[in-house]
């Protein structure tokens, strides 16, 4: 039978609900309000309330698992294990390996900081990546920064043994936006290349999906390797980056020869960011020189094979000589490389033209190039 | 300047500029569909005369307001509360028409005019204490005192916020 009374507020449908809700500029404490008004207030002010969910002090899981009726709500969650954490709570700080465990409280969850600046092992980071992502299926962007730990820097058997699982379909978060930040701190850790595939092979399928890549890796030795030691630091699997579009790449003692790692090669990349922070380490060590370093004609081969990029930021920790910042191509674009904020600052690579119209240009200013 | 015809859901007729009418999605759609305008009145069923003449009220004031933001989460016009001093007389209203007015812009597909309705109820619920937004609203505590406490504990973080 038709409901025939006025309209008042309660008679109107969620979706128009949603939108006063949404519309008012509440803060947090006015949605606490409209949780205690009536039911249906209760049910959707909740889902303001617990919408974004950031842990950074010192609380257990079972403390936590206090929030797990409203885990359904959350669509961001953020974990920070930082030194404000052990200042609340030193006891209960290496309570990493529940984190996957914890997060299936949170079905629909699209967003993860996963954020470890008092340092967890390697192993134990791959096994945070390759549990998050195939517990919570949800999940659209995910983001792991970690200081780790050289202590059994060698992958164990049993983490091999997880990262080698196949990933079926429905098994895994098809991801769209993926940051991996390293920073490794002791001596005799492993190298860069071998980070960087014990990632890739955590992250899995998940990254077929990937349109946005951010990988910052920082060893504690920051030195290139050895001539002998290059073959080693060659690529091992490709990243399969075919759906991606904006990369950045940012990874100390990054030579041309480990660019093989992260596979840029017949994707539809528009936008890549670039880093590296070689030259301050050949500054410092007294090895200025060509060998190693990252130079503008290895920026120009990467580029050429990117037949879609659009755009490239350049950055490095010291300012470098002008004469490095010449004009270079793309099967597509000409770019100018200007260093933007000076000495330490960002290096924009601004579009300079078509190929065609400035052809003329580029051979008699650049013939070198 | 041509003309069209409403037929509110109350069976009355109503005589209004296309342009004006135009200000409603909805309407906009069905006259792109049809090609030309329509000898025969347009039935609104959802909307009853009162509830019309002061949506079309609306529109009429606002016939010259650019088209609003493809983009529905535009954050300047989502993020403020401020309502124009025309829009704030005009939505001087007992609920009943107000929540009519929400429902009809929603019904026509008037952004505008529902982001107005939704930000004078939100204004409205701004400020006030549980109690008095049931009694502003008429809408029943159907919580137990238990139930409420424990909300009220639950949800405690946030109410300096």
């Amino acid at each position: 039978m038709e409901n025939l009374s006025p309209p008042n507020l309660l008679h109107l449908p969620d979706e128009l609900l949603i939108q006063i809700l949404s519309s008012g500029n509440f803060q947090l404490a006015n949605f606490a309000t409209l949780s205690r008004v009536c039911k249906r207030l209760n049910a959707l002010a909740v889902g303001y309330l617990y919408n974004q969910f950031t842990v950074s002090h010192g609380l257990s899981y079972k403390e936590l698992d206090g929030f797990r009726k409203f885990g359904a709500h959350t669509r961001v969650l953020e974990m920070h294990y930082t030194p404000l954490m052990l200042t609340a709570d030193k006891a209960r700080v290496n309570t990493t390996s529940g984190l996957p465990k914890f997060l299936t409280h949170f079905p629909n969850i699209t967003k993860v900081v996963f954020i470890n600046t008092l340092g967890i092992s390697y192993n134990h980071f791959l096994y945070i990546i390759r549990k998050t992502l195939t517990s919570n299926l949800c999940l659209k962007h995910v983001e792991f920064h970690a200081t780790v730990l050289a202590k059994n820097s060698a992958l164990r058997g049993d983490i091999v043994e997880l990262l080698d699982k196949p990933m079926v379909n429905g098994t895994f978060a098809r991801l769209e936006k993926l940051v991996i930040v390293y920073t490794g701190n002791k001596r005799g850790e492993m190298d860069a290349a071998e980070r960087m595939e014990g990632f890739r092979k955590a992250v899995g399928r998940s990254l077929e999906t990937v349109k946005e890549l951010g990988v910052f890796v920082n060893s504690y030795l920051r030195r290139l390797p050895e001539v002998e030691e290059r073959k080693g630091w060659e690529c091992k699997g490709k990243w399969e980056m075919e759906g991606v579009r904006k990369v950045e790449v940012v990874v100390d003692c990054w030579p041309w020869w480990d660019m093989g790692v992260v596979d840029l090669g017949g994707g539809g990349v528009e936008e890549l960011v670039v880093g590296v922070g070689v030259w301050e380490v050949k500054r410092r060590l007294r090895m200025i020189g060509a060998d190693g370093a990252l130079q503008v004609s290895d920026l120009r081969d990467i580029a050429r094979t990117l037949v879609y990029l659009e755009r490239i930021v350049w950055f490095c920790k010291l300012g470098w000589g002008d004469e490095l910042y010449p004009k270079f191509l793309t099967e597509r674009k000409v770019f100018l490389v200007e260093r933007v904020n000076g000495v330490g600052g960002r290096v924009e690579v601004r579009e300079e033209g078509e190929w065609e119209g400035s052809r003329e240009r580029i051979t008699n200013g650049f013939a070198g190039f | 300047m041509s003309q069209i015809t409403l037929l509110s859901s109350d069976n009355v007729e109503m005589k209004v500029d296309k342009e004006v009418a135009e200000r409603s999605i909805l309407i906009k759609n069905m006259l792109e569909d049809v090609g030309e305008t329509p000898d025969q009145a347009i039935p609104i069923p959802n909307v009853n005369e009162g509830v019309l003449r002061k949506v079309i009220e609306w529109c009429e004031h606002h016939r010259n307001d650019p088209p609003p933001p493809a983009d529905e989460d535009s954050d300047s016009r989502k993020k403020s509360t401020d309502i124009e001093e025309w829009d704030q007389k005009f939505m001087q209203v007992d609920q009943e028409m107000l929540f009519e007015i929400i429902l009809a812009a929603n019904y026509l597909d008037i952004k505008p005019l529902l982001d107005v309705g939704c930000k004078t109820v939100a204004n409205m619920i701004k400020g006030k204490s549980p109690e008095e937004i049931r009694k502003t609203f008429n809408i029943q505590n159907d919580f137990t005192p238990e139930e409420e406490d424990q909300i009220r504990r639950e949800n405690e973080w946030a109410e300096d916020r």
